[in-house]
């Protein structure tokens, strides 16, 4: 088709030339953008609480905004194209300890090329004062490049909440030991009637020094119980209080589970006959664990008090010991009483309760007895738990390691 | 045998001269304090010492380390009854050079023996 007379095309010249104009009118645009963007950031970065700096691979500190000048108590200008090291302050780790320099995080990441999160150190100032960082850094890279060729540190100054956590801390210990004190002096204050009440009861009941009609023994020998019963109390709070603490050191040392469940089980043969109650054992544990037995012995103590406490006359008590292949031993304890509310279960396990508190449930326990289990179970490595279908099985469990945890004091 | 025991609460130095009088070959004098404990101790030649923990004045982990310092009485067996049975407050009584803590509150009809056994008289 032919164009019209007054339609000229552009030459190829021409062509170029404009499109030269546009493509710089573009970058130009596009540059401003940036630039604008970059500003906006450098803003971003400026108005920051948290100190931000990037430091080059040769360890020269290439930017730093107002924060991270007034953390190192500077202007940004004297720390911006100083080396790190030459900077003159030294660091200290949490516990007091100096902190090289090579361990800086900025350097550990420069040097290794990973990331560190909430590094906390301790900025000695020139002015004397120390500043508690916790630093953030992240590795900068070249597309290809393995090694960092900078580093972007963030640091946020941690004084005043460590501080506060410090005195925490403190008064966490402060009360700790105020209350291993109390519970110290209550448990003497508590013993020395309760050893002459003993004692005057135990002569009465002995009869070697008066001989009692026989109603009289009756009533001496119960409240001989009772002042047995309130120094087992006594010993358990005290129990708890040093397992909860952790004050108690475990001795493991290779045990005969057989012997020392048959043991158990001999014990609470009595209390059993009463009830016509028929415990059974099964052991199925090739050899022998290494564990605390008193400690053991213990736990399944009490268990197997309160199933024989809990079983209708005629009933079966069962109690087992399996290794499984975790390398856990599982100790079950199995009782068809009247079994626990569902909504009992998980307060079982918690000081001083019990599981029904307007009834006798837990006749004669102060609800300490599976605090102390769960507390001795746990510092041994092992879970303790129970499952229920009231008026038809209870069945409590706990796992032990066969071989003890490495260390076997529990975590404050 | 001659035991000297000190104990601050009347009414358990009354048990301890009951329970102790069960063993007939057991000669007990009963005192109230640590101080009285120390001066008997050196007068007469004893087969024992028992001491309570807590007593106002000087305890008895005061006095067990005055009787193991002195080499008139180093040399006679100390045992605690004790209400403080913590494991460190064991370690404390042991580590002054008693024999054994007994806990209280103790049965008192086997209180002697248990004492002859601590003591290994």
């Amino acid at each position: 088709m032919k164009l019209p007379k007054h339609i000229v095309l552009p030459t190829a010249e021409a062509q170029h030339t404009a499109d030269l104009a546009r493509e710089t009118e573009h970058r130009r645009i596009a540059e401003a953008a940036l630039r604008r963007s970059e500003a906006e950031y450098r803003s971003v970065v400026e108005v920051l609480n948290e100190g931000i700096a990037v430091i080059q691979a040769d360890g020269t500190i290439s930017s730093a905004n107002q924060s991270a000048a007034q953390l190192v108590r500077a202007r940004p200008e004297d720390v911006i194209g100083r080396r790190i090291l030459d900077i003159r302050w030294h660091a200290s780790r949490p516990d007091g300890s100096r902190l090289p320099h090579a361990d800086h995080p900025a350097l550990v990441t420069l040097r290794t090329g990973m990331p560190m999160n909430g590094f906390v150190l301790g900025l000695h100032n020139v002015d004397g004062s120390i500043c508690w960082l916790s630093v953030n850094t992240h590795p900068l890279r070249h597309a290809d490049d393995e090694s960092p060729y900078a580093v972007v540190a963030s640091f946020t100054d941690v004084t005043e909440r460590l501080a506060r956590e410090r005195e925490m801390q403190r008064a966490y210990d402060a009360l700790d030991e105020l209350t291993s004190e109390f519970i110290g002096v209550v448990s003497h204050e508590l013993r020395t009637p309760i050893t002459a009440l003993r004692g005057a009861l135990g002569f009465l009941e002995s009869g070697v020094f008066a001989t009692l009609p026989p109603k009289g023994k009756e009533l001496i020998a119960i409240a001989r119980a009772n002042a047995d019963r309130l120094t087992r109390i006594i010993n358990n709070i005290l129990d708890l209080e040093r397992l909860k603490s952790g004050r108690v050191t475990l001795s493991p040392e290779p045990t005969d589970l057989h012997e020392l469940l048959d043991r158990i089980m001999h014990g609470h043969e009595k209390a059993a006959e009463k009830k016509r109650v028929h415990i059974v054992l099964t052991v199925d544990v090739p050899a022998p664990i290494v564990v605390d037995a008193d400690r053991l012995a213990q736990v399944v103590d009490n268990l197997l008090a309160n199933a024989v406490k809990f079983s209708p006359a005629d009933a079966t008590v069962e109690l087992h010991a399996q290794a499984n292949a975790d390398g856990m031993v599982v100790f079950e304890v199995i009782d068809h009483g009247i079994g626990i509310a569902p909504a009992m279960l998980e307060r079982l396990f918690k000081s001083f309760s019990q599981a029904d508190a307007s009834n006798t449930r837990l006749p004669g326990g102060a609800g300490l007895g599976l605090a102390i289990a769960r507390s001795i179970v746990e510092q041994m490595g092992g879970k303790i738990g129970v499952e229920s279908e009231q008026h038809v099985r209870t069945r409590f469990w706990f796992t032990i390691p066969v071989a003890p945890p490495p260390t076997s004091q529990p975590a404050r | 045998m001659r035991l000297l025991c000190a104990d601050d609460e009347e009414d358990i130095r009354v048990i301890l001269e009951l329970a102790l009088s069960l063993d007939p070959e057991i000669d007990a004098t009963i005192v109230s304090s640590g101080t009285e404990l120390l001066d008997l101790a050196v007068n007469q030649p004893w087969d024992g010492f028992v001491l309570d923990g807590m007593m106002p004045g000087i305890d008895g982990y005061e006095t067990c380390r005055r009787l193991k310092s002195d080499p008139r009485t180093s040399a006679v067996p100390v045992v605690f009854v004790s209400a403080k049975t913590r494991q460190e407050e064991i370690a404390h009584a042991l580590s002054l050079g008693a024999r054994a803590l007994l806990p209280k509150p103790f049965d008192p009809m086997t209180l002697a023996a248990e004492l002859r056994a601590a003591l290994g008289v």
